[in-house]
C-alpha cells in the first residue's frame, strides 16, 4: 500500500439521493484521498451507480441529491496542506462550474462503450474535442490524439483515429473511452462497471491498462462494480454498499480477509461460489453468515460442487482439438443422450459469383453428452455457443452435420415430427425479463409447454412447479414485472420443467443475476437436476460457475470445441493455450483473502 | 441509471430498489384533448339518431339561405334545409366510414403483416412486395374507379379507403411482429412446441396492441378526411343522406352570398380529424417503444 496521504481529494458527506418521495441512497459519507483507488461494490439496487453519478453531477431527471460532495481545490502541488482554498461543493455548483470540471478534473468511463461514444463522429475527432474543450490553447491536437491512443495500446493509432466507433471491437471502444477520460489528466477517474460488457480475456487487458494509466497520471479512482474479483485487481480500498447504505469499508486486504459485516461475508462467499462445509450447497445470503463462521480455515481455495456419488457417470476423457483441427469427438460415450457429429452452421448465402458474405458460426463440432451428465460449454461472445444451443433444441437447422437426441435425429425434420423433442428438450435463457412475455400471467407462462390438458390439470401442475422452484402459490396470478430477476429466472425454470423434460439446456442462465441470487438459483438448478434426473447442458462465459455446476466442460473458441474434459481437470491443468488464457483471465478475489 | 446486471433493475427483496421509469398514465394532455373532441363527434352522431332540431332532409323553398334564428340555429342552406340538423346528422357517415375503413384495413393488413413476418424469407418477401404494389396505388383514385364501376356509395368508399389503409397496417404490424419474434419468450414458446397460430395470438397480438391502437386512430382520421373529399366530389354517400363533404360541395355554389353554409361542416370535419390525430399522437407517445427516449 502507498503511504497514507492526508490530502483528501473528494469528500462525500451525508449524501441522500431520492426519486420523488422515495429515498434510494441514505446519507452515506466517505472520502477519497489523492492517488487512492477506491472500489464501490454493491449488487443491483444498492445505490452505487447513483452515488457515482451524483459525484459527477449527471443524475438523471426525477432524481435529486442532497448532502455535500466537496472536491478539494485544484493542483495538489500548490495547495497548502492546512487550508483548501477553493474547495467546491459539487452538488451546489452551477452547470458552468461543473462543465469546467467534468472531463478535466473529474472524468468518467461508462459501462457500455458503444452508447457512450458518438456513433457519427470519428474516434480521433472525439478525442480531440475533449482536449480542445478544456485546453483551447493546446497545439498539435493530432499528435496528442495519436499519443493517447498509443498509450491505451490501440494498434495502429493513426488509422484507428480515423474510424467510427462501430468499426472497433468492444474492448477497443472501452480503451478509447479510457483514453478520452484520461486525456486531460483527471484528478479523479470514475468508472461505472467499465468492463462488465466485455469478455474476460479482454476485461483483463482493459483493467491492467486502467491501473497503469491511473498510476501514471497520479489520479484517484472510484471504481463501481458488482464483481469482487475485478475490484481486487485494481483497488486499494473498498466500500460495500447495500440498499443505499454503506455496510462496510476498509482496505481491501482487511475487508476481504476479515469482513466484519455479515453481508460482506455472505457476498464474498457467494461470489467465490463457496459451498457449505457440511451440505455441499452453495452459500447464499441466508446460509452464509453462520457457515462461514464455522468454516475451517483450511477449506479449499476453490469449491468443487458436491454431488451425490450414486449417479456419477463414467469419468470423461480429457482431450484437446487435434492438430489438423478436425475429427475429434469429445466426451465420447456409448448411448449418449445427445450425439453431435461434424456440426457446421453457416449464416448468410453464398451468392452466384461469390458476392455474398457468409459467417461460419460452427465449424465441424462433434461431441456426446451422456445421460444424466452435466455438460458445460464455456466460451466468449461470438464463439458459437448460442448457435450450438439453438441447433440442439432444433430451433434452427444446421448447414451440415448430425444431431441425435435420445437416439433420434433432429436434423431436417419438419416441426410436426419434432413434437417429442419439444417435450424432451427445454431451455432456460439468460435474460429473465426477455424470456417471459410481459403480457402473460405466470400461470400461462409456466403452462405454455403443456398441451392438451384440462384447466384443472394445468393449474395443479403450475402450483406444483411453483412450489418446486420456491415461489409462493400466490405468484400464479401475477405478471412478470412484479418479480425480481432471481424470481423471474425461477419462473423460467418452472416453465422449462413443465413437461418433465429429459434434457435441460441453460443458456447463461445465471449471468444476469446478482451473485447472492446466483447462488440460490444454482442451488435450485442442482436440486431439480437431481430430482428430475435431467441431462444438463449448461452454457456460460463464467468458468467458475461451470466448474461448480458441471461434470464435464467443453471450451469453445471460434466455432470449435478446443478442449473438453472433467471440469476440475480442465480448470486446473488446461492443455489448450486458449483455455489457459481463459483460466488466467478470471478475476480472482485477492489471494491473501483466502 | 442502470446498475448491474444490465437488464435487471430489481433485486430480490431489496426495498427501495424498485425503480421504473415514471409511468405515463392515460391523462396526458394530448390524449385528453383528442379524446374530448372525438367523444364530442361521437355524441353528435348518437344524438342525431334520436333527435335533430329539424328534419335534416326537409327542404323549405321560402327559407332558403336564412340567417341563424330560433328555428334554424345555424341558418339554412340553398335548398332551405336546416344546417344545424345536417351537421349533426352528417356526422354519422364519416364515423361509419372511419369504422368501416379501419375494419377493412385491419382485416387485410393485420394477417398480411403477421404472416409476412412469420414465414421464412422467400414467401414473406413476396407478400411484402405485393403489399408495396397495393401501397403504390392511390386510395382516392381507387375510390373513384370503384365509384365509376359500382356507382357512388358509402360501401365503395369504405372498401376503397380500407384497401388504401391496409398496406400501411401490414408494414407496421410486420415490424412489430418481427420484434416480438426476436424476443426470447417467442423462442421459448417454439421450444415448448407451440405453433405459429398460438404464437400470433398469445404473444404477438398482445404485445403489438399499442401500435395497433395508434394505427386505428390515425386510420380513422385519414378516413374521415377522405370521405369528406369523396363526398365533395360526389363519389361518396349519395343524397339525400346528410354528409359533411356534400354540404361543402352544396355550399360552394353560394359561397359568395352565404359563407356560413360551408363554415359549419368545414369546422366539423376539422374538429373530427384533429380529434383523432391528437388521440393517435397521444397514444403513440404512450405505446410506441421507439419513442421512449426519456429513460
Amino acid at each position: 500500500m502507498r503511504p497514507e496521504s492526508s490530502q483528501t481529494l473528494l469528500s462525500v458527506e451525508n449524501l441522500n439521493v431520492s426519486a420523488g418521495s422515495e429515498e434510494l441512497v441514505h446519507g452515506i459519507s466517505f472520502d477519497i484521498r489523492r492517488g487512492e483507488r477506491v472500489g464501490l461494490i454493491g449488487e443491483s439496487g444498492s445505490g452505487k451507480s447513483l452515488t457515482c453519478l451524483s459525484i459527477i453531477g449527471l443524475l438523471g431527471g426525477g432524481l435529486s441529491a442532497e448532502g455535500r460532495i466537496r472536491l478539494a481545490g485544484a493542483a495538489p502541488a500548490q495547495a497548502p496542506l492546512d487550508g483548501e482554498p477553493q474547495a467546491l461543493d459539487l452538488l451546489t455548483a452551477n452547470e458552468n462550474e461543473l462543465s469546467g470540471i467534468r472531463g478535466n478534473r473529474l472524468s468518467m468511463v461508462f459501462q457500455e462503450p458503444m452508447t457512450a461514444l458518438n456513433p457519427l463522429m470519428k474516434v480521433g475527432d472525439q478525442l480531440a474535442e475533449v482536449i480542445r474543450i478544456h485546453r483551447p490553447q493546446a497545439s498539435d491536437l493530432r499528435a496528442e490524439v495519436i499519443q493517447l491512443l498509443t498509450s491505451v495500446q490501440i494498434p495502429e493509432p493513426g488509422p484507428t483515429s480515423r474510424v467510427y466507433p462501430h468499426q472497433l471491437s468492444g474492448g477497443q471502444r472501452q480503451r478509447v473511452m479510457l483514453a478520452m477520460a484520461m486525456a486531460n489528466g483527471p484528478e479523479l477517474l470514475l468508472a461505472d462497471e467499465p468492463t462488465t460488457a466485455l469478455d474476460v480475456t479482454v476485461q483483463k487487458r482493459v483493467l491492467e491498462l486502467m491501473s497503469q494509466q491511473v498510476n501514471n497520471a497520479g489520479s484517484s479512482l472510484l471504481f463501481v462494480t458488482h464483481d469482487l474479483g475485478v475490484v481486487s485487481e485494481v483497488c486499494d480500498r473498498v466500500i460495500i454498499m447495500r440498499h443505499g447504505r454503506i455496510v462496510e469499508s476498509g482496505s481491501i486486504d482487511r475487508v476481504f480477509t476479515d469482513p466484519e459485516d455479515p453481508y460482506t461475508r455472505a457476498l464474498i462467499a457467494a461470489s467465490g461460489l463457496e459451498t457449505h462445509p457440511h451440505t455441499g450447497r452453495l452459500l447464499t445470503l441466508e446460509s452464509a453468515p453462520e457457515a462461514v463462521q464455522t468454516r475451517p480455515q483450511a477449506a479449499g481455495a476453490h469449491p468443487t460442487g458436491a454431488r451425490s456419488p450414486a449417479a456419477e457417470p463414467p469419468q470423461a476423457e480429457h482431450l484437446t482439438l487435434s492438430a489438423d483441427e478436425s475429427g475429434t469427438v469429445f466426451n465420447r460415450v456409448s448411448e449418449p443422450a445427445i450425439r453431435v457429429r461434424d456440426l457446421t452452421r453457416r449464416y448468410g448465402k453464398q451468392r452466384l459469383f461469390g458476392a455474398g458474405r457468409t459467417v461460419t458460426a460452427l465449424r465441424g463440432v462433434s461431441f456426446d453428452v451422456a445421460r444424466g451428465q452435466r455438460f458445460g460449454i464455456v466460451g466468449e461472445s461470438g464463439c458459437g455457443k448460442s448457435t450450438l444451443l439453438r441447433l440442439l433444441a432444433a430451433l434452427d437447422q444446421p448447414t451440415s452435420g448430425e444431431i441425435e437426441v435420445t437416439g433420434a435425429s433432429v436434423v431436417g425434420r419438419p416441426e410436426r415430427k419434432l413434437r417429442w423433442l419439444r417435450e424432451t428438450v427445454q431451455l432456460v435463457f439468460q435474460d429473465p425479463m426477455g424470456s417471459l412475455d410481459p403480457r402473460m400471467s405466470v400461470t400461462d407462462i409456466i403452462a405454455e409447454p403443456i398441451h392438451r390438458a384440462s384447466r384443472q390439470e394445468r393449474q395443479g401442475r403450475v402450483q406444483q412447479l411453483l412450489e418446486q422452484v420456491g415461489l409462493p402459490r400466490s405468484a400464479a396470478g401475477k405478471y412478470p414485472h412484479e418479480f425480481s430477476g432471481g424470481q423471474r429466472q425461477r419462473i423460467a425454470i418452472a416453465r422449462a420443467l413443465a413437461t418433465k423434460p429429459e434434457v435441460l439446456i441453460a443458456d447463461e442462465a445465471v449471468s444476469a443475476l446478482d451473485v447472492s441470487v446466483r447462488a440460490q438459483v444454482l442451488n435450485l438448478l442442482d436440486d431439480l437436476v437431481e430430482e428430475y434426473q435431467l441431462t444438463l447442458v449448461f452454457v456460460s462465459h463464467d468458468l467458475n460457475v461451470v466448474r461448480h455446476s458441471c461434470d464435464v466442460v467443453a471450451v469453445m473458441n471460434a466455432g470449435r470445441i478446443v478442449e473438453c474434459g472433467p471440469a476440475d481437470q480442465v480448470m486446473e491443468s488446461p492443455r489448450h493455450p486458449y483455455t489457459a488464457e481463459l483460466v488466467a483471465a478470471i478475476p480472482r478475489v485477492r489471494e491473501g483473502a483466502r | 441509471m442502470t446498475t448491474l446486471p444490465p437488464r435487471l433493475p430489481l433485486t430480490s427483496g431489496a426495498p427501495g430498489s424498485v425503480r421504473r421509469p415514471p409511468r405515463r398514465r392515460g391523462g396526458t394532455p394530448l390524449v385528453v384533448a383528442g379524446g374530448t373532441l372525438v367523444a364530442g363527434v361521437v355524441l353528435m352522431a348518437l344524438v342525431s339518431l334520436v333527435w335533430t332540431p329539424q328534419d335534416p332532409t326537409a327542404t323549405d323553398a321560402v327559407n332558403r339561405l336564412a340567417a341563424p334564428s330560433a328555428q334554424h340555429w345555424l341558418g339554412t342552406d340553398g335548398l332551405g334545409r336546416d344546417i344545424a340538423s345536417m351537421v349533426l346528422a352528417g356526422s354519422r357517415v364519416p364515423l361509419l366510414v372511419g369504422l368501416g375503413t379501419v375494419a377493412v384495413g385491419f382485416t387485410i393488413g393485420l394477417p398480411i403483416g403477421i404472416v409476412a413476418a412469420m414465414t421464412d424469407r422467400g414467401a414473406g418477401m413476396w407478400l411484402m412486395r405485393g403489399n408495396d404494389i397495393l401501397q403504390a396505388f392511390p386510395a382516392l383514385l381507387l375510390a373513384i374507379v370503384l365509384a365509376a364501376v359500382f356507382g357512388p356509395s358509402t360501401l365503395t368508399a369504405v372498401i376503397a379507403l380500407g384497401l388504401g389503409l391496409a398496406p400501411g397496417v401490414a408494414r407496421v404490424v410486420r415490424s412489430g411482429t418481427l420484434q416480438v419474434l426476436s424476443r426470447e419468450y417467442s423462442l421459448a414458446a417454439r421450444a415448448a412446441g407451440r405453433g405459429p397460430v398460438y404464437l400470433a395470438v398469445r404473444h404477438v397480438l398482445p404485445n403489438i396492441r399499442g401500435i395497433l391502437i395508434v394505427q386505428a386512430s390515425v386510420g380513422f382520421a385519414i378516413a374521415i378526411l377522405a370521405e369528406a373529399a369523396l363526398s365533395f366530389l360526389g363519389l361518396g354517400t349519395p343524397p339525400p343522406t346528410a354528409s359533411w363533404g356534400r354540404m361543402l360541395q352544396d355550399g360552394q355554389s353560394v359561397l359568395q352570398i352565404a359563407p356560413l353554409t360551408v363554415l359549419w361542416p368545414g369546422a366539423a370535419v376539422a374538429v373530427a380529424v384533429l380529434g383523432f390525430n391528437l388521440l393517435g399522437d397521444g397514444l403513440r407517445d404512450r405505446f410506441d417503444p421507439r419513442m421512449e427516449v426519456t429513460r
